[in-house]
């Protein structure tokens, strides 16, 4: 839904969207106990961020009487200083986030608002909020109401209260919910958030569960610097009403003023082109409007800055993952991939991706998607985001990953997330679930992917190598000399020495990735000379010399680098176990 | 310790030490190495062998479980003592990677044993559970008891109505042959119409020893079948069900199994015949019938390819059983009464191989 505050003020949006629950995802009880934690904690999120904070937040969910639950949430943020509480959170549309371009969580500020609305309307309880800011002496703890015909927020109280933190805000609701604890629950949100926000500590305390995440990285994400609008992305309606609010002005210098990109030259040569010179936005007719958006729309602007954007950043996201899914044991990681910067109508954006393979992750079935929309997981209507869709369109059986059913999930034990970041996400609605297939984005994804799908054919191969690997190790280093003992044991006679036996059964040099080395044994009867090419984001080559029977050398190389890279060596098949012969191709470079 | 078994461990010793892959050959047990000897008319093993090398993970845990149970053979041995097939799967939960998976790896490598050695289970001190077998008939026998006497039984004077119960072992070791006063056995599939036989009092009205086989017949079964005819040179009749699965039962007594064909000569009783029910029986009696199902349909088939079932009489019947589509239980005769099979049936039957 395009909003444009101007015109929201013919009927009050507070009613709209107390009629409108769905739209904002308060559609069932369940749903609203999560999207009350869910704006809350966004909101924390993008206050820290603003202010420079590490974020801690805390989170209460707890059960009442009557499908009644207190929730509460507690961030160490900068706090709303008291005047401003009423408008921040009592009053839809609130914020100058409309004309800004940059990337921010709540990016209408709907969301909270909503939660109150929603708490207020079930159970008649107002919202409590405990600010405290850095200049204030003490906190103060204001109950609210919203006057949903006016919307007007309507302050109950207001007392000073003793919370001995520097700064903060603290907010209490008691709503009408249902606490179902699944894969789209708020545990699952708050653990994909901590994935995104590996910045964040949290402390949650659900019905079901108490427990603590805390922060990978002790590094803050960079603040996204606030430009203004590109004007490839303005509607018509929004282009009428930025210049109905000057009509006295030049629209040459609207056009500078209130868009990134225009200067004064550019803005000459569009009202120019527009057959408007010397007009004033009094004087324009329809037809007039339509002409300079046209224009706007078919002139060859700069590329919006790019700075505005707020990545998680290959290093963190790399971090957060490898902690986030221990509980899997994945065999490997992929390395993080980043695309972009790229633009979709004049809003700049970033894909980044990354995935696990292998481990206790479940193999029989489809692949595990994590979605984020700038830094925010997105847990509902999977189906319907551009970031499956980009993933069901991929061939992955040509990435070693089965794929029964075409343009659908593949199967196998695959995590991929994917993370857009952009001034501005392009949703399918206000509940902002899903992200719409806009078909810039769509490519972006395509290439991010097909990098992942690229790396996890490497992953697959490294696994189906250990397997080999491993059994052929369990035979020189458990069966055979247990063979060897019963053997002796039964005849009472002295052990014999199996090292003759054992290189002849295995008759192979052999490749093992032991933590950050890759260990290599001869277990041939002669001396071998060959050289090791590991090639995957980049190549490196060694020389082998004289590896005599039984000896071992070890390459020292990360294990990252390790897990996704294969490894090829110059010696024929029948004599390699853990890595592939060498291909002619491959062999002058 | 066992001479035969020693040698096996003795060949993997000197393999190791002499810096050779150790391996243990067999007879290959494939189907294509079975084959019918016509001489003895029995199935029996080819002469294909295969060597399974260590260097193979999954024949080296295979060696090494041989080994485990080649020691636990020894320990028995010593001690005096035996234990049933499932016993010594779950006593190889101690075993390490010598552990088997079920009780069919481990019931195959003991036939592996029996293969390579010549030696039977039983003298590996290793027998399957009792299957319960039994007979009734005026044959006197003499058991080694577990107190080491030798017990004598008459089996129709000393013996309930169920009947003697067929040890495991029958071997003249454990159970001789003292004395008997029957024309011929009778061997019989189903428990409902070995207890209408004993009841009609058909043992002694035919002077018959009547053998419950319990389905396919357990080795010991067959074993004890084989002897009564080698030893004492009584005819063997087989009675079943009429149907393709009943049809092997009498294959297997007559002409041994595929899983034991290194056994044929003391399990299979060539000479045996069968008497019923056949096809032509369905017809000539109007016996009650149930229709062959798909499964019957190509296991009939696949006995027309079987050359245990390659003479005139087999044919003909498989063919006409195929031809009807129909089969019939044993204890479909009692359709004209409870004496029927002891009064008319049985006496026809016997009469036309000649027993009379």
């Amino acid at each position: 839904m395009k909003t444009y505050e101007g015109k929201a003020r013919a009927i009050s949006v507070a009613e709209f969207f107390d009629k409108n629950k769905q739209m904002l995802g308060f559609d069932s009880p369940q749903k609203a106990l999560f999207m009350t934690v869910k704006e809350a904690v966004d909101n924390s999120l993008d206050a820290c961020t603003d202010a420079g904070i590490l974020p801690k937040i805390e989170i209460l969910v707890k059960p009442l009487e009557k499908e009644k639950f207190l929730i509460e949430v507690k961030d160490n943020g900068p706090g709303i200083p008291r005047i401003e509480v009423g408008n921040s959170l009592g009053k839809i549309l609130y914020g100058s986030r409309f004309h800004s371009e940059r990337q921010t969580r709540g990016q209408q500020g709907i969301g909270i608002t909503a939660a109150i609305l929603y708490a207020q309307r079930t159970t008649g309880n107002p919202v409590e909020v405990i600010t405290k800011t850095r200049k204030d002496l003490t906190a103060y703890k204001i109950k609210m109401e919203i006057d949903i015909k006016k919307n007007e927020p309507i302050i109950i109280s207001e007392e000073p209260f003793i919370w001995d933190v520097e700064s903060g805000l603290w907010i209490k609701l008691i709503l009408k919910g249902k606490y179902v604890n699944n894969k789209q629950g708020i545990e699952e949100y708050i653990k994909q958030t901590a994935i995104a926000n590996p910045q964040t500590h949290f402390v949650v305390k659900l019905p079901d569960k108490e427990f603590e995440i805390p922060r990978s990285i002790n590094d803050l994400p960079p603040i996204p610097i606030e430009i203004k609008p590109h004007p490839q992305g303005v509607e018509l309606g929004e282009l009428i009403s930025i210049l109905r609010d000057f009509p006295g002005s030049r629209i040459e210098d609207i056009l500078t003023d209130s868009f990134s990109r225009v200067s004064p030259d550019v803005a000459r040569q569009i009202v120019q082109k527009a057959g408007l010179e010397g007009k004033k936005p009094s004087e324009l007719k329809e037809k007039d409007f339509e002409a300079l958006y046209e224009t706007i729309k078919s002139f060859k602007f700069m590329d919006p800055r790019k700075d505005c954007l707020s990545p998680i950043g290959g290093s963190a996201l790399y971090k957060s993952v490898t902690v986030s899914f221990e509980e899997y044991h994945p065999s490997y990681f992929s390395l993080p991939v980043t695309k972009g910067v790229y633009v979709y109508s004049g809003h700049p954006f970033i894909i980044e991706a990354i995935a696990a393979y292998g481990g206790n992750i479940p193999k029989e079935e489809p692949i595990k998607v994590l979605r984020f929309a700038n830094r925010v997981p997105l847990l509902y209507q999977q189906g319907s985001c551009a970031i499956t869709k980009a993933i069901s369109s991929i061939n992955w059986n040509q990435y070693g990953i089965s794929q029964p059913v075409k343009d659908q999930l593949p199967i196998g034990p695959v995590i991929i997330i994917v993370h857009v970041a952009s001034s501005k996400i392009p949703f399918t609605n206000e509940a902002k679930e899903a992200i719409a297939q806009v078909p810039e984005i769509m490519d972006a994804l395509d290439q991010a992917l097909k990098a992942i799908g690229r790396q996890i054919k490497a992953m697959k191969s490294k696994e189906e190598h250990k397997g080999k690997v491993e059994e052929k190790f369990s035979l020189i280093e458990k069966i055979l000399p247990a063979i060897s003992q019963k053997a002796s044991k039964i005849l009472n006679m002295p052990e014999p020495d199996i090292k003759p036996i054992i290189s002849k059964v295995m008759g192979v040099v052999s490749f093992r990735q032991m933590d950050d080395a890759l260990v290599i044994d001869n277990f041939t009867e002669i001396d071998q000379n060959f050289e090791v090419h590991i090639i995957g984001e980049d190549k490196l080559k060694f020389e082998i010399k004289s590896l005599k029977p039984f000896e071992r050398r070890e390459i020292k190389i990360g294990k990252g680098v390790l897990s996704i890279s294969e490894v090829y060596a110059t010696l024929p098949d029948s004599v390699l176990l853990g890595a592939y012969p060498l291909p002619e191709a491959l062999k002058d470079e | 310790m066992n001479e035969k078994l020693k040698s096996i461990v003795e060949e993997i010793y000197e393999d190791i030490k002499n810096g050779r892959i150790p391996k243990v050959e067999l007879k290959s047990r494939n189907k294509e190495n079975i084959v019918f000897d016509n001489l003895s008319g029995v199935w029996k093993y080819g002469n294909e062998t295969v060597r399974r090398y260590a260097s193979k993970t999954s024949s080296a845990l295979s060696i090494l479980k041989m080994l485990y149970i080649i020691d636990f053979v020894d320990e028995m041995e010593r001690g005096k003592k035996t234990s049933t097939l499932r016993e010594m799967y779950y006593i190889s939960e101690g075993w390490g990677l010598g552990k088997f998976q079920n009780q069919d790896e481990s019931d195959l490598m003991t036939e592996d044993l029996e293969v390579m050695t010549g030696l039977l289970r039983e003298e590996m001190h290793l027998r399957p559970e009792e299957n319960g077998a039994s007979l009734i008939g005026n044959i006197t026998i003499e058991e080694l008891n577990r107190k080491g006497e030798w017990k004598r039984i008459n089996c129709r004077d000393d013996v309930g109505d169920a009947g003697y119960t067929i040890p495991s072992n029958v071997e003249a070791e454990k159970l001789k042959f003292v004395g008997h006063d029957v024309d011929f056995v009778l061997a019989i599939e189903t428990g409902g119409m070995f207890d209408r036989l004993v009841e009609n009092g058909f043992d002694e009205k035919m002077r018959s020893l009547l053998v419950h086989i319990k389905g396919q017949p357990a080795r010991s079964t067959k074993r004890l079948l084989n002897r009564l005819n080698k030893e004492l040179g009584l005819p063997i009749v087989v009675f079943t069900d009429g149907d393709p699965w009943s049809f092997r039962i009498f294959a297997s007594i007559a002409y041994g199994a595929i899983k034991t064909a290194h056994l044929s000569e003391i399990l299979a009783t060539p000479n045996s015949s069968f008497i019923g029910i056949t096809a032509s029986d369905i017809l000539r009696y109007e016996l009650p019938t149930d229709k062959l199902n798909d499964r019957d349909i190509d296991a009939l088939n696949a006995e027309l390819e079987d050359p245990r079932f390659n003479t005139p009489f087999w044919r003909g019947e498989i063919e006409t059983m195929l031809k009807i589509g129909k089969k019939a239980e044993q204890q479909a005769l009692a359709k004209y009464g409870l004496d029927f099979v002891t009064d008319t049936y049985l006496p026809e039957k016997l009469a036309e191989i000649g027993i009379e």
